[in-house]
């Protein structure tokens, strides 16, 4: 009984610590951006995706213009054109967007409605398809994916 | 959620080395060595258990890695989301973590209370001052058999939940 008490107490104590760092990132640390790859002239697309399960998989609802109520849709920008994704978190379950091939990463969201945004632009060389999904294990494969198209 | 999830992984996985490392170098040096040390080998077992409290360090790091590993579970599948549960990197998560809730069970509700019942009889002998009773010799012997049968089995179950754990998001299926 007292090793269980003990266990429970070094857990919520990782956890207050855990929440503690958080904070700190939170504040002290914006969610981080990647350097663009070319100096942006001025925000060029807009995209608002929303975390959510449809027919029993996790996915990328497109929110508002062109992409809104579409699952996983497909994103396209210009080279040397601005980028802003915005993330919304629907389901309350842990997830983040990133693009590998572009060095594009959110934080993690795991609370539901929190959202995160990031801005980014690609190079004339880096023109061509990525995939974009959810870096959380098992996420991807459980349906957070869709393509990312950069044109010349 | 960021530095949650490093404190949970640091916990997790910190300690979850220590209780494979520690069930591995068990079966392999300690047991072995306890046997060849002849009369020693239980006064070797008494301090091992009752001054190193090596049941308890068990218990603490097998507690804290299944603990940390629950939490970490539960943020990674929704809340056990099955469209999570039977991806590849689910299945893996999932057995894996199947796995080591055995592996603790049997360490706590099998191997615990044998290191104990041994303590305790290393205890008595070491409290008479003379040498063990041929009972004593004979429970020594049964309860050393046992703890490397199971043994043999935790460390076994323990390494195939490491290598489920340690290759699950690879898992592409």
């Amino acid at each position: 009984m007292r090793q269980v008490l003990l266990t429970v107490s070094v857990l919520a104590l990782i956890v207050l610590v855990g929440s503690g760092l958080n904070a700190h990132f939170v504040t002290a640390n914006p969610p981080a951006q990647p350097e663009p790859a070319a100096e942006p002239a001025s925000l060029g697309q807009e995209y608002t995706l929303e975390t959510a399960m449809r027919d029993g998989r996790m996915v990328y609802v497109g929110a508002g213009g062109a992409i809104d109520g579409v699952i996983n849709p497909k994103l396209t920008a210009q080279s040397g054109e601005s980028v802003r994704v915005t993330l919304i978190n629907g389901d309350g379950m842990l997830h983040d967007f990133s693009i590998e091939g572009l060095g594009v990463q959110t934080p993690l969201l795991s609370a539901k409605g929190a959202t995160t945004d990031i801005v980014f632009s690609a190079t004339q060389a880096q023109a061509g398809t990525y995939d974009y999904y959810c870096t959380v294990s098992g996420h991807r494969q459980a349906g957070m994916a869709g393509k990312f198209v950069v044109r010349r | 959620m960021n530095g949650i999830l490093i404190v949970l992984r640091t916990i997790h996985i910190v300690a979850g080395v220590l209780w494979v490392g520690s069930a591995i170098f068990y079966l392999l040096f300690v047991e072995p060595t306890v046997k060849n040390l002849g009369p020693a080998g239980p006064k070797f077992m008494q301090d091992l258990i009752d001054r190193r409290r090596y049941p308890l360090f068990m218990n603490a790091v097998s507690a804290l890695t299944v603990l940390a590993g629950l939490f970490l579970y539960w943020m990674a599948s929704g809340g056990l989301q099955m469209a999570w549960v039977l991806t590849g990197p689910g299945i893996g998560f999932t057995f894996g973590s199947l796995v080591a809730l055995v592996v603790y069970a049997i360490g706590f509700f099998m191997l615990k209370p044998r290191a104990e019942r041994m303590g305790k009889l290393g205890q008595d002998i070491g409290r008479t001052g003379g040498p063990p009773t041929p009972e004593q010799v004979a429970e020594l012997h049964t309860l050393g058999e046992e703890m490397t049968a199971i043994g043999r089995w935790d460390a076994i179950l323990l390494t195939v939940s490491l290598i489920a754990m340690a290759t699950a998001r690879y898992w592409t299926f």
